[in-house]
């Protein structure tokens, strides 16, 4: 090959390399385009707090008219020691759940006293400290912090409270 | 006389073209492959299966929320449900999913409920699902 016939093919490599470059650069855009991420963690989380709140694990149920008391959180349950394992097989993820967690605060307002169990502690804990870093992206976690009104059944006796659940949930 | 074959200048041309001819086919390459994702995205479900594995999962999700009994039918107007099957799997060591597949292609998506639960179910190829929840378990059947 002469002179000539080198610069000429080096100039149609870099054409190529050119129309090569457009094209990925299409395809990206392309891929780019087409939805295929769609976030439900807003809905997810409020469906967690919600199942935490009309959970029997959580509220009052009466077992001889078979009836469950939603709002009214048992105290003896919310305090036991089988609290977190119970309510971890009321809302199963499997053994080894790493798609949902909660704290949970009952604030008696009549004794101004405060209880806190946990739904999926080891996970709470962990997600926790990448929340209040405000990490993004997957890997790290989204948080939803929900207080609600509620009674206490503590004995026969009822008084006022809050329920604070501040769900955190991973990022898919 | 002069000698058989090509000249300098025959030399030349014949490279050019060979170089022009290989431009062409290496666009062409280009050009079929960017022909081919159109089309796959065309004939992609990709996106229905995802929105239908995440829709019935929050829905899943939601039954379980409530403590009372409940009937539901499931039904989608812009997707066709007849083109997917609903596989409702439940592992008593691992995450319950919803698998929505189209023939080899699957997406998948967790859901909860309670450990005691029952047996994985299919619905395959349904015009609508009807959901019956009654004593804490979930049925899921093909409604024509």
């Amino acid at each position: 090959m002469n002179k000539k016939g080198a610069y000429e093919a080096i100039q149609s490599f870099i054409y190529i390399g050119a129309a090569i470059f457009v094209a990925l650069a299409i395809w990206q855009l392309t891929n780019g385009f087409i939805v295929q991420k769609i976030d439900i963690a807003d809905v997810e989380s409020k469906l967690l707090t919600n199942r935490i709140l009309f959970s029997s694990e959580v509220n009052y149920f009466d077992e001889e008219i078979n009836r469950l008391y939603i709002v009214v959180v048992d105290l003896t349950k919310f305090n036991s020691e089988e609290f977190g394992s119970k309510i971890l097989n009321e809302i199963y993820y499997g053994k080894i759940n790493s798609e949902a967690s909660a704290k949970l605060t009952l604030k008696d307002l009549d004794e101004n006293k405060e209880y806190v169990s946990f739904y999926n502690e080891e996970l709470y804990n962990e997600k926790k400290v990448l929340v209040e870093a405000r990490l993004t992206g997957i890997g790290s976690a989204r948080r939803l912090d929900t207080n609600y009104y509620v009674l206490i059944k503590d004995g026969n006796e009822l008084k006022k409270g809050v329920l604070n659940i501040d769900a955190i949930l991973p990022n898919g | 006389m002069p000698k058989r074959g090509l000249n300098k200048k025959g030399t030349l041309i014949t490279q050019r073209m060979l170089i022009h001819l290989g431009m062409f086919v290496i666009l062409g390459i280009i050009w079929w492959v960017l022909q081919s994702k159109v089309k796959a995205i065309e004939k992609d479900t990709e996106f229905q299966r995802i929105v239908l594995s995440r829709d019935v999962a929050l829905l899943l999700n939601t039954f379980y929320t409530s403590p009372g009994d409940i009937e539901y039918n499931y039904s989608n107007n812009k997707l066709q449900l007849d083109k997917f099957e609903f596989i409702f799997e439940f592992d008593s060591s691992s995450v319950s999913f919803i698998r929505v597949k189209e023939g080899a292609l699957e997406k998948i998506y967790p859901y909860s409920k309670p450990f005691e639960a029952k047996i994985p179910q299919q619905v395959l190829h349904p015009k609508s699902i009807k959901f019956l929840k009654k004593n804490n378990e979930l049925e899921a059947m093909k409604n024509e």
